[in-house]
């Protein structure tokens, strides 16, 4: 199928006349790409993903697919797949009924119909469940009828909204491995709603994160997770710490009780406010008499929490709050209460926005 | 005007519409119709309700009406609650059981019920060949009295109250008991105290529509009660049969709606009409 | 540990259950009986009520009276209640309140007072004792039962089914037609019973307002009570029940069977 391409512009949508859902939305997808939509609950996304399927109309603003403007094209015109998040099966046809569906609508010939519905259930491995009712599936073959469904009528884009969410953790794992797999091998354009981090740094190519209706960053999801734009989005995607200060000559930045801290930025203007984000991760733990804190901070642990491959210490270092996170270690011991030296390297430290 | 209309044909008017019209033509007209001719038949004037209210035999019948409803709405009540309680708290077979026959029942006709009642009652009935073989003799009159009325309208009416009381008490979650109990509360108290509070609603529902429904019967009293302790609606259909007092039988007909809309109001304003069905 | 004797209550429910079901030991018994009239335990048994119920054109006319007058009154219903509940569940407009008020009043309303009604405003009409005019009454009392069952359906139905629909190419129309309908139907089929069920056992107004070729069956029933010993009424009664019996019984039969049903994959 002939992957495609969209453009937002400017796009705006409000229910209420007063506060908008979707907030000057501007986005760019290319053909094939696996983009994800990132962002807490109540920030646009569905709505959004609902103007490009057609299901509400836009307050302003223009929807390009191939580059022509498609707001005035019904939903049953537009050729996009859709995969929904309650799935929205058909109750009363089967499987091959469901994946038919919009192959009847098209008025296929029965042999060409039954081969590209055995092609579909064979992509999402469901070829022996052709016969069953939707209500006779488990939750993760139902939500691969529905993305077979959404592949059959080759749409060359497809949207899903948080098709995995009702899925346990373990099959969770597996879809995503299968969808991207199916996104190799179809070549499609897909946007993939979600709020789960993890998988959206996962599998798309690019995240756009939304807060409050608007796209606060678009980028891979390198970029999202080590170049943050904005504080709600180093706040949102993975665990961070955020630092406070004032930039000084160099790119270092002055942080009030913690000293100064080196940056990689080359561009910051002396006197202006700089937001630092560090991760947890960059910090090594060392100890003391070793020397080897340069900067001579120190972590007073207040709590420990051990997820097992990974330990969090979290506590305060220089009247700062800190989260510092250190592979486990039978012999470690760090504990509640204890000091502990921290260092890092400064090519890892962040200016937000920067 | 044009466009107006089409723009009404393009909105959910034309959905309810052809609804509402066919309601305004064969209910509310008629039924605007009765009060017309309670006003206006044969004279214009409240004649009728003075004629109906300064009867004491009318009255009777009305009071009449209300004591049989009320009797029949506690009894019904009093052995509807036992049912819905065991079929919603145990569920299970036997609570499933208890359902069936209660749903049988309430989809039979009144009249084949009512029907039944008269056989059993009756002079040749086994009610009466019990009591022959236990001495009395000779047997008393069942059939045709107060008493066979208002205990076949208990009969009727069970299912239906059992069916209102389950509709909510299949929604009272069965920890709040086992919590209560956790807290030290005897099952008696932690019935009193949780359980029947929490029923109320379900209570008010079937009390309600049954006291209503039980104000318009016509058909059971008729057959099984007294010729001499009528109710309400066995009155309006002799003055319609028998006087062809059109007048009359409207008035009383309007006090009947009366009664029945205002009781529904009254009570719609405290529980809201809509939650009766969920 | 929690536990509560549930012996005493449950054996009170089973007697108050026999209690309502024992009308049924009587009557069908009865149906059977030899008596000339109402007595119980029969002298003795035959099907001869039964042969007369479904010969005798005193008894088959209003039992085909009531079956034409039933299944008029199911498509008249239906076909004006069903868009009424699409508008009410999926619309808002003005005067949405009154319109629910209407639709719920004839529930209320007593059934002896609309006789009063229909008796002067279709003789008027000249509708009393034709088919019309009971099924034009039926209609209105049915209407709040269509109604609460075809709305709360509706308000159960996924609209993401129909959104998946359009989004896979069908038209409005189409949609209707494969989807929205056939996820409906049983609520459809269930209205329509319970409609025709109404319409069926309907006693008050048929017995004002039907008459010599339109007598229904429970007029017919309910004046040879008044006649008193018709033993054919106990047949009758007898065949009504029965058939609650089938209507109540074939649906929860037929789930039970569909979740049995066998789905093997075609492997
Ligand atoms: N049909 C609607 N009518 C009115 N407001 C709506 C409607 N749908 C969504 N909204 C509002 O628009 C905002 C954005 O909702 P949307 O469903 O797009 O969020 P979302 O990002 O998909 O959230 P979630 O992760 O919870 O699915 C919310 O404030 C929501 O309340
Ligand atoms: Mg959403």
């Amino acid at each position: 199928m002939q992957p495609r391409s969209l453009i937002l512009t400017d796009l705006v949508k409000s229910y209420d006349r007063r506060t908008n859902a979707v907030d000057h939305i501007d986005l760019r997808i290319e053909a094939g790409e696996f983009v994800s939509f990132l962002g807490p609950s109540g920030s646009g996304k569905t709505t959004t993903l609902m103007m490009i399927a057609g299901f509400e109309q836009p307050t302003a603003g223009e929807i390009k697919l191939d580059g022509r403007a498609i707001e005035q094209v019904p939903p049953y015109d537009r050729n996009i797949g859709m995969v929904f998040q309650n799935y929205a099966l058909f109750p009363h046809m089967t499987v091959r009924g469901n994946v038919g569906y919009p192959l009847r609508i098209r008025h296929m010939a029965k042999d060409v119909m039954r081969q590209r519905v055995d092609k579909a259930l064979a992509m999402v491995g469901l070829s022996t469940f052709g016969e069953r009712y939707p209500a006779e599936l488990s939750g993760g073959q139902q939500q691969r009828v529905a993305l077979a469904r959404a592949l059959v009528f080759e749409p060359g884009l497809i949207l899903l909204d948080e098709p995995l969410g009702a899925l346990d953790k373990n099959l969770r794992e597996h879809m995503q491995v299968e969808l991207k797999r199916i996104h190799k091998e179809l070549g499609v354009t897909m946007i993939y709603v979600t709020h789960d981090q993890t998988e959206a740094m996962t599998m798309s190519d690019r995240i756009a994160v939304f807060n409050a209706g608007r796209i606060e960053h678009l980028g891979t999801p390198t970029e999202v997770y080590f170049k943050p734009r904005t504080r709600f989005v180093a706040s949102f995607v993975g665990d961070s710490n955020l630092l406070e200060g004032t930039a000084g000559k160099g790119g270092v930045v002055e942080i009030p009780g913690f000293g100064p801290v080196a940056t990689a930025a080359t561009d910051l203007a002396p006197g202006a406010p700089a937001l630092l984000l560090m991760r947890p991760e960059i910090f090594e733990v060392v100890a003391d008499g070793e020397g080897a804190s340069v900067t001579g901070n120190h972590l007073e642990v207040a709590d420990v929490v051990n997820y097992g491959d990974s330990l969090l210490l979290i506590g305060k270092a220089g009247g700062q709050a800190l989260r510092v996170r250190v592979p486990s270690r039978v012999a470690a011991g760090y504990e509640a209460g204890g000091r502990y030296g921290i260092r890092w390297n400064p090519a890892n430290v962040q200016v937000v926005g920067g | 005007m044009g466009s107006s209309v089409s723009r009404l044909l393009r909105g959910p008017a034309v959905l309810y519409l052809p609804a509402a019209l066919f309601l305004l033509v064969f209910f509310l007209v008629p039924l605007f119709n009765v009060a017309w001719m309670s006003f206006t038949e044969p004279d214009t004037g409240v004649g009728n309700y003075i004629a109906f209210f300064s009867s004491s035999f009318d009255v009777g019948v009305l009071l009449n009406t209300f004591k049989t409803a009320a009797i029949v709405t506690l009894t019904s009540l009093i052995f509807a609650y036992p049912v819905a309680y065991v079929a919603a708290r145990y569920g299970g077979a036997f609570g499933s059981f208890l359902l069936i026959v209660v749903t049988l029942s309430f989809w039979t006709s009144f009249l084949v019920r009512t029907y039944a009642w008269m056989v059993i009652l009756g002079v040749k009935g086994p009610i009466t060949a019990a009591l022959v073989m236990l001495g009395w003799s000779p047997p008393p009159q069942i059939l045709f009295t107060t008493f066979a009325s208002t205990f076949a309208m208990t009969h009727l009416l069970m299912p239906f109250m059992i069916l209102t009381l389950y509709a909510v008490m299949r929604r009272i979650d069965a920890t709040y008991m086992r919590a209560a109990a956790g807290l030290g509360a005897k099952p008696l108290k932690a019935f009193t105290s949780i359980y029947l509070p929490l029923s109320l609603p379900g209570i008010a529902n079937g009390s309600v529509l049954v006291f209503i429904t039980c104000l318009g019967f016509y058909v059971t009293p008729v057959l099984l009660g007294s010729p001499r302790d009528k109710m309400i609606a066995g009155r309006i259909g002799d003055e319609i049969e028998q006087m062809l007092n059109f007048g009359g039988a409207s008035a009383m007909a309007m006090v009947l709606l009366v009664a029945t809309l205002g009781l529904f109001a009254l009570y719609s304003r405290f529980f809201g009409l809509d939650k009766l069905w969920k | 540990m929690y536990s509560e004797k549930t012996f005493p209550i449950k054996l009170v429910a089973g007697l108050i259950a026999l209690f309502i079901a024992a009308p049924m030991f009587i009557v069908i018994p009865m149906s059977f009986s030899t008596a000339p009239s109402l007595e119980f335990p029969p002298p003795g048994y035959w099907l001869g009520y039964y042969q007369r119920f479904f010969t005798d054109r005193n008894w088959t006319l209003p039992l085909f009276n009531s079956i034409v007058i039933g299944l008029g009154t199911t498509v008249l219903t239906l076909a004006l209640a069903a868009p009424a509940a699409f508008a009410l569940v999926r619309h808002d407009f003005r005067g949405k309140a009154l319109l629910n008020l209407v639709l719920m009043m004839p529930l209320v309303v007593p059934h002896i007072v609309m006789a009063l009604a229909y008796y002067s405003y279709f003789g008027a009409l000249r509708l009393v004792q034709s088919y019309t005019g009971l099924i034009l009454a039926h209609t209105c009392l049915s209407m709040p039962v269509a109604i609460l069952i075809l709305t709360a359906a509706l308000k159960t139905f996924d609209r993401n089914l129909e959104r998946a629909a359009a989004n896979l190419g069908s038209r409005p129309l189409t949609t209707f037609r494969l989807v929205t309908l056939p996820v409906l139907k049983p609520a459809f089929l269930v209205a329509g019973l319970f409609v025709f069920i109404h319409s069926f056992d309907e006693t008050v107004i048929a017995l004002f307002i039907s008459g010599r070729d339109t007598t229904t069956l429970p007029r017919q029933m309910f004046n040879s009570f008044l006649m008193q010993a018709d033993p054919v009424l106990s047949a009758a009664s007898s065949v009504l029940f029965t058939a609650v019996l089938i209507a109540v019984a074939v649906p929860a039969v037929m789930r039970a069977m569909r979740r049995r049903r066998p789905t093997p994959g075609r492997a």
